[in-house]
């Protein structure tokens, strides 16, 4: 039975009304990743009564995702995100069913998964996990509300619904092939202002929403781009092109094999990880460069000799590197990652390249520990 | 030739500045214009709209067109 008292000033909405809440109540929508999209589109779709809500996510908590994470509280720290998210959550609205799955959605099951959910939304932070969902949904014709932020800009899409004409399209049609890895920073690397992922998630509830009651129109075969700053947005029309590319998946079996991290260009290799306790003795070793990946204005600052490259000009500027021990170091260990990898794709495996796990924020706690 | 206002998103915004004017026939041209003026522009991946319509093939610019370039964004 809907809750009429619970729903009242949204079924009083001209166009909308009970008939509109109970598709809303018989809706299943997955919602996958629950960082800073993910929380306001988890809370305003159960708030507006989605019937059954699945929310897909392997992470947890920290501290740093507390100022756009909004679902979660410094008592959550260290939970599991799906675990702390039902919990808010059932609290919200105790009269709607939520699953949750704690783990990576892969090749293997992404199409169970999916298979339960009529509309799947993508608040994922990764280029290989979008590609990944892009390919399923569009294999599975399941209706994909796609967000992506970057600093204080955002994205917002719906692929493979029709429009009037019978066309869908989705994200492959506006890049059909992935960026290469380091090309475009995250909100990790890239910072990212709070309140942006609530507008952008805010939009693909609404968006949800909108598909699910058939009120208004949606996004369809368009993508809408916002800016936090001065407010400007655009639409722009997405052209359905025939994707002809060996390299994406046409069939379940195909998708199946794909690997989604060698798709974005992130080579299989194994990076060897230095602790921050073990990083200042490894750091003093003869023939050994450290390289601070970080741009120039990040602090603090190392207190050891170091190479500065930011990671956008690793590529061209790897030949300063006259040492057979390389120790790649950023602010969280992310993207000094990937400058390992850079610099074993150009210098091979001669050379003997590791990364400070955790970069300067862990290497400062420890120095905190001993203070 | 043809005056176009080109509007930038994401980290084309810190590679060209944000928004400006460029003089071109059509949108190869202008790309590869703008690639010289801007090298790092080269290796990245954009789309290209004329007045909001992301094209898949050259087109022919009008003056007081709007170009548009976007790259993709991962955040979340």
């Amino acid at each position: 039975m809907l809750n009429l008292e619970r729903y009242d000033r949204q079924i009083k909405l001209q166009d909308f009304g009970i008939e509109a809440q109970g598709k809303l109540a018989a809706a299943k929508v997955l919602v996958i990743g629950a960082g800073g999209l993910g929380c306001p589109v988890l809370q305003y779709l159960a708030a507006a009564g989605i019937g059954t809500i699945g929310i897909v996510d392997d992470d947890q908590v920290s501290l740093s995702n507390l100022h756009r994470q909004i679902l979660y509280t410094s008592n959550d720290i260290g939970k599991l995100k799906t675990e702390a998210a039902f919990e808010r959550l059932n609290a919200m609205n105790p009269e709607i069913k939520i699953n949750i799955i704690s783990e990576p959605v892969t090749v293997k099951n992404a199409f169970d998964i999916i298979s339960n959910y009529e509309l799947v939304i993508d608040c994922t932070d990764n280029f290989p996990t979008r590609y990944l969902l892009d390919d399923i949904c569009r294999l599975m014709k399941k209706p994909l509300i796609f967000g992506a932020i970057y600093q204080y800009e955002g994205q917002v899409a719906v692929f493979n619904v029709t429009d009037k004409e019978g066309i869908s399209t989705n994200y492959r049609h506006l890049f059909p092939e992935p960026p290469k890895p380091g090309e475009v920073a995250d909100c990790n690397d890239a910072g990212v202002l709070g309140v942006l992922p609530g507008i952008i998630g805010t939009i693909q509830a609404a968006e949800a929403i909108k598909l699910v009651t058939g009120i208004g129109e949606p996004l369809i075969n368009k993508i809408m781009t916002f800016n936090v700053l001065d407010y400007q947005n655009a639409i722009f029309d997405i052209p359905a092109d025939n994707l002809i590319n060996e390299k994406i998946p046409v069939t379940l079996d195909e998708f199946e094999q794909m690997n989604y991290e060698l798709h974005c260009g992130i080579e299989p290799f194994e990076i060897t990880n230095i602790t921050a306790s073990e990083f200042r003795e490894r750091a003093k070793l003869p023939d050994t460069a450290v390289i601070d990946v970080r741009e120039a204005d990040e602090f603090p600052k190392l207190d050891l000799p170091y190479l500065s490259i930011p990671l956008s000009q690793l590529r061209a500027s790897s030949n300063q590197i006259n040492a057979q021990n390389i120790i790649v170091v950023c602010q969280s260990g992310k993207r000094s990652a990937v400058g390992a990898r850079i610099l074993n794709e150009i210098l091979g495996p001669d050379y003997n390249i590791s990364h400070l796990e955790g970069g300067m924020n862990e290497l400062n706690k420890k120095i905190d520990e001993y203070n | 030739m043809s005056t176009v206002k080109i509007i930038t998103f994401g980290k084309l915004k810190e590679i060209l500045g944000s928004d400006f004017e460029e003089t071109s026939y059509n949108t190869d041209e202008l790309q590869q214009k703008l690639s010289s003026k801007f090298p790092a522009l080269q290796t990245l991946k954009l789309r290209i709209a004329v007045n909001q319509k992301i094209i898949s093939e050259n087109t022919q610019l009008n003056n007081n067109d709007v170009v548009a370039l976007m790259p993709p964004y991962s955040g979340g």
